[in-house]
């Protein structure tokens, strides 16, 4: 490697170290805010008791499971040239786990006491399954991380790990008997097409490898249409059941621009652009930012309108306040800056 | 023992005295209700009418609350009813979420009052609000304190009505459970499979 090379590498890290640094203190005002004021800073009331910090954390442990199997995938070498992308994959992995972490500690009212979690866990709780299989998952990725596996039982553990993590996150809305529209199968599969989606986005961006780019490119393809085909399986069920609760959530869901948006956006859109952009690098980019923030508007709306149709109260509305937008925008940093100190002081893999 | 609660709707005329008294009893801040009265829709216009439906923690016998608590703040007690341990509860808002019901409540900030015009908390907004935790759940408790003391539940007590009954359904013989058979009362959103141990007169 050149020396011109090298310094344009580290002038660009030092870029991303910056911008990750400003976005983590915007987020850590944004929750000295909320730790001084209460958390009636934020758009969550009575009714509505879960927003946007909770779709964050869905998301960012999502594709951190996503990028955990991808890189069990490059391990089994079914992805072409993804094997060199491998390290990247896990720090990127385990610096969403500990992001998600953040934001779920961001989003209780009662932070220091997240160690009740450990002293009094009611295993009974798939907030307990959830918190124990994230904190497995992160030591595998370290594990994974520095240890170069003999033989397929580390990948293969890792993958069922990743799984059962978004596979829990989706245990908790569908386990939930206060509302009709998350209950039913679906929503842990969707959970586990979600988190690969994204994985595959993040990773597409990332990596121009001609050969890799073109297996993420047709892996995002299949699953654009799958993540839709489960959303109109889910709603068309709802809808043709007609059971009154589920249908009102179900109904609260479509009649939102917000959700069409998303789709729309999230899905089609880029669907679109992936197909007819050629080797456009541009316009892959923006088709795979585009799945992301689609994938984030998709959760939050589904999250917010499970809860929304009170019991006898009416239908509750949920405006995320800019502490909120802050907040999140603080964890995406936080990933971000944990990928980086990650990537230059983990160490290589030792056989 | 299961302590449970008969509210009969003919007598309910919608006035939320207990709402208040629930409020005074524990000296709820702005916002937080664990007892309210929500109006539904009865018939078709132009015959149709407002009925008032009281609400509150039905201490199920099989609450989801407890179920998804991750910390075991929630629990269901020998006598039926269902209680928050605030010394345990993180704030995940899990339970809430769980609720058929939406009757928990989320206390996120230092309660502001009712009167923050004029200098801040009351006395008595000031003795009640610190008894509530910042950043926990809270909810009805069928009055455990009053009802360990031989006493009624707030909102029982001070039905104008006199339409809530309170006392124990595994007793056959105890006035609640004698008004169940005698006038059919039902369960809100038994669908829910929550086993609910609030009962409604003419719902």
């Amino acid at each position: 490697m050149t020396t011109e090379v090298k310094s344009q590498r580290t002038s660009m890290n030092m870029t991303w170290l910056v911008a990750a640094v400003v976005l983590v203190v915007i987020g850590a005002i944004a929750w000295i805010v909320q730790l001084s004021q209460g958390m009636s800073v934020l758009g969550v009331g009575q009714i509505v008791v879960w927003g946007m910090y909770i779709a964050a954390f869905f998301t960012l442990v999502g594709l951190a499971s996503g990028l955990l199997i991808l890189a069990v995938l490059a391990d089994l070498k079914v992805i072409p040239g993804l094997w060199a992308f491998q390290r990247n994959l896990l720090i990127g992995a385990l610096a969403s786990y500990v992001a998600g972490g953040f934001m779920i500690l961001m989003d209780i009212g009662r932070p220091l006491r997240v160690l009740n979690m450990l002293f009094d866990a009611q295993f009974k709780s798939p907030f307990v399954w959830d918190f124990f299989s994230l904190a497995l998952g992160v030591i595998v990725t370290i594990v994974y991380l520095l240890v170069a596996p003999k033989g397929k039982w580390l990948p293969v553990i890792a993958g069922i790990v990743a799984g059962l993590v978004v596979i829990f996150e989706g245990w908790i809305l569908s386990m939930s008997a206060g509302s009709p529209l998350w209950s039913g199968g679906m929503m842990p599969a969707i959970f586990l097409v979600e988190g690969l989606l994204l994985a595959l986005a993040v990773t597409f961006i990332a990596n121009p490898e001609p050969i890799t780019s073109d297996w993420l490119r047709r892996g995002l393809l299949v699953l654009l249409p799958i993540i839709l085909l489960f959303n109109i399986f889910e709603f068309a069920a709802a809808l043709y059941a007609g059971d009154v609760d589920d249908l009102a959530g179900t109904n609260l869901v479509l009649a939102n621009p917000i959700f069409w948006l998303g789709i729309v956006l999230g899905v089609i859109v880029p669907f679109v652009l992936l197909i007819w952009a050629g080797r456009n690098r541009t316009i892959e980019i923006v088709a795979a930012i585009l799945i992301i923030l689609g994938e984030f508007v998709a959760k939050t709306v589904t999250l917010v309108a499970g809860q929304a149709i009170s019991f006898l109260m009416g239908t509750a509305v949920y405006k995320p306040t800019i502490v909120e937008f802050a907040g999140v925008i603080g964890i995406v940093g936080l990933a971000g800056l944990l990928f980086i100190v990650g990537n230059c002081y983990l160490p290589q893999k030792k056989a | 023992m299961k302590y449970g609660m008969v509210i009969d709707l003919r007598r309910c005329i919608g006035c939320n005295a207990c709402t208040v008294a629930c409020k005074q009893q524990y000296g709820n801040p702005p916002g937080i209700f664990y007892s309210h009265v929500g109006i539904t829709e009865v018939g078709k216009y132009p015959n149709a009418r407002q009925v008032p439906l009281p609400v509150l923690c039905n201490h199920c016998d099989n609450p989801p609350c407890v179920d998804v608590c991750p910390t075991g703040a929630s629990q269901k007690q020998s006598n039926g009813m269902v209680l928050i341990d605030d010394d345990k509860c993180i704030g995940c808002r899990y339970c809430m979420v769980a609720c058929p019901y939406n009757v928990r409540q989320f206390i996120g900030s230092e309660p502001k009052g009712y009167y923050p015009d004029k200098g801040g908390l009351t006395t008595y907004e000031t003795v009640a609000y610190a008894q509530h935790q910042v950043g926990t759940v809270e909810k009805c408790s069928f009055c455990a304190t009053r009802v360990a003391a031989g006493q009624l539940p707030a909102c029982v007590l001070t039905c104008v009505g006199q339409a809530r009954f309170f006392g124990d359904l595994d007793d056959p013989n105890s006035e609640v459970s004698q008004l169940i058979v005698k006038f059919d009362a039902k369960p809100l959103n038994p669908e829910a499979g929550t086993k609910p141990n609030v009962f409604y007169i003419g719902l």
